[in-house]
């Protein structure tokens, strides 16, 4: 991952930045860099996840944006707290290679590696041609996901600061 | 199902990279049929680079695999400088041995534990291996860890490296960031020795075959980068001659080329060639250590690969740790690579086995041709030719245990289809 993790929240992308939408979690953390500079740490996955839990802290709130296929309409964004319920393997989130977001996050809850907060934002996607652009949907999504995910990590710290008091 | 008629189909294989299936079929106690069906799509990489600038295979071809990125660029920028007459030596040869070790500890790893290991242990996954082995898992994830930052430092991220281009690299790493790589190293080669052992105490099935091994053979060095294609029944040539001595035939089940090579047949690339073909060069630690786990210098039984991939990452790891410590900066970071027409060649050694290119480029650098025999073509006959051997030797294993190591010998070969999603449905039609 091409993020360095010391920033209390982690923000990571996971695609394929030539294979159309699912360059969408790339492009995510592209908007987040360019908003919020250094605010919160960051990182791009394009191929396996194997060793995903070891690009955070467990005291980190972690965003993971990826693409999805449910039949939904393209562009659609739902959200997934991981650390609440499993994510299925055959979730429809896609991976490039070798293990995929979902076995990833199941390896890190076996390890005992997960985070303070895990979300899941994932983006309904319809194209994954080798150096297909983003549909226009798709693109569009980009904004509203970082708007979310600055309000996410926000109510993450105020949570774990009332927790703490 | 009995043992004289026997029907297996697994539609969809599992921990492979891309997508493909397997078909075994016996009738009468005679094997009749033995397929590995790849059936992606073709993506065409050699037309799409024909009418590109001789500058943009290095980062085109980097895109057809995200395992072995690093192997595609290499073999992309050493044809293309070899057709422009350059020669890359010194501190930046070094970089790329060092961006090489970096992409097989990766893959290696990845498949070692990932892929490979549940067929020996009898898990579905890596995934449920964790559950039973933690501290195994965590050493394997921090092990590849090592290699991802080693391709980061040197290729800028660490998968489908940016900092790659013809003559070198766009920015050579400091000093600092090649020292930050040495104490994980040393972690790493002592979690790979653990790793080397625990796969050595597997159980193997008995499968022994003949083969002619295929690699690079370079005078001083376990190849990467360099060399000449040989094998062990004597095949000894330039890279430049590959395709006078080999075939590449299209077969209705796959929509990958069968390999051969011209009057000999099918060949085995990979670790078991470039270990079979190369051992006397790899340094006395290493093959002592191989005796001791049981590996000869010519190992014929395919399912002890894993542990022959095991000590090929120990390799890297010492070949990291050897250019890691003598690294002084190269006062520039690429030598210049001018256009000139003429037909460049190379085979480099993906961690699954050789990797060839070849481009025909004009005097402005525009590529007139291009052509590109990855390592999982070259092995496809090899691993129908293990799936009719086991099968016919095995006749007596009931239908899951018959089925679980036919799929484990297609893995045997880390076959890497493309890049694509892995996933299993099965479905099973008895006779």
């Amino acid at each position: 991952m091409d993020g360095q993790v010391t920033a209390q929240a982690l923000v990571i992308g996971v695609g394929n930045r030539d294979r159309g939408d699912d360059a969408i979690g790339p492009v995510v953390v592209d908007v987040v860099r360019e908003r919020f500079d250094d605010r919160y740490a960051t990182g791009v996955v394009e191929g396996d996840l194997s060793d995903l839990s070891l690009s955070w802290h467990q005291d980190q709130d972690v965003v993971i944006v990826d693409a999805m296929v449910s039949g939904r309409p393209a562009g659609d964004v739902w959200e997934f707290d991981a650390l609440e319920e499993k994510l299925r393997i055959d979730s429809g989130l896609l991976s490039s290679h070798g293990v995929g977001l979902a076995e990833a996050i199941e390896l890190a809850r076996i390890l005992d590696r997960l985070p303070r907060s895990l979300t899941i934002i994932a983006i309904e996607a319809t194209t994954f041609g080798q150096f297909d652009e983003l549909t226009p949907e798709v693109a569009g999504a980009a904004d509203r996901v970082v708007d979310r995910i600055e309000k996410l990590i926000d109510e993450k710290r105020t949570h774990a600061r009332t927790r703490a008091v | 199902m009995t043992s004289e008629n026997v029907d297996l189909h697994v539609p969809i294989l599992a921990r492979v990279e891309g997508e493909g299936a397997m078909h075994v079929q016996v009738s009468n106690g005679e094997v009749t049929d033995i397929r590995l069906e790849i059936y992606e799509p073709p993506r065409f990489f050699e037309a799409l680079l024909r009418g590109r600038d001789y500058t943009e295979p290095a980062d085109i071809t980097a895109r057809i695999c995200g395992i072995c990125p690093v192997a595609y660029q290499m073999s992309a920028v050493h044809a293309i400088e070899r057709a422009c007459g350059v020669a890359v030596g010194g501190e930046i040869r070094e970089l790329r041995r060092l961006l090489y070790c970096g992409e097989w500890i990766q893959s290696h790893v990845l498949h070692i534990g990932f892929l490979h290991a549940p067929d020996f242990l009898g898990y579905e996954s890596g995934i449920a291996i964790a559950a039973d082995h933690p501290k195994m898992v965590e050493s394997i994830l921090t092990l590849k860890r090592t290699g991802n930052d080693i391709v980061d430092v040197l290729g800028g991220r660490p998968i489908h490296p940016v900092n790659i281009k013809l003559g070198g690299f766009y920015k050579a790493p400091s000093r600092a960031e090649m020292r930050s790589l040495r104490e994980p190293l040393l972690q790493a080669r002592e979690t790979c020795v653990e790793l080397i052992r625990w796969t050595a105490g597997f159980d193997f099935p008995d499968l022994q075959q003949d083969y002619e091994f295929v690699s690079l053979r370079h005078e001083s060095e376990y190849p990467f980068n360099e060399g000449r294609i040989v094998s062990n029944k004597g095949l000894d040539i330039d890279a430049s001659e590959f395709e006078q001595h080999s075939l590449e035939e299209h077969v209705a089940h796959s929509t990958a080329l069968h390999s051969r090579l011209k009057d000999r047949g099918w060949y085995h690339v990979g670790p078991l060639a470039r270990w079979a073909n190369n051992f006397d060069l790899l340094s006395s630690d290493i093959q002592e250590f191989a005796a001791e786990v049981g590996i000869a210098p010519v190992e014929n039984n395919p399912f002890k690969s894993i542990v022959v991939r095991g000590l090929e990452t120990l390799h890297a790891i010492d070949e990291s740790l050897r250019i890691v410590d003598g690294y002084a900066p190269p006062a520039k970071s690429f030598v210049d690579v001018p256009a000139r027409a003429g037909v460049g060649w190379s085979a480099t050694e993906a961690p699954r086995g050789m990797l060839y290119h070849r481009y025909e480029i004009d005097d402005e650098g525009i590529i007139l041709a291009a052509q590109i025999i990855p390592p999982t073509a070259q092995n496809q006959p090899t691993i129908e030719s293990d799936l009719r051997r086991f099968v016919e030797e095995n006749l007596h294993l009931d239908h899951e245990e018959l089925q679980l190591r036919c799929e484990q010998s297609i893995r045997n070969y880390d076959p890497c289809i493309s890049c694509s999603t892995h996933f299993l449905t099965l479905t099973i039609d008895k006779s």
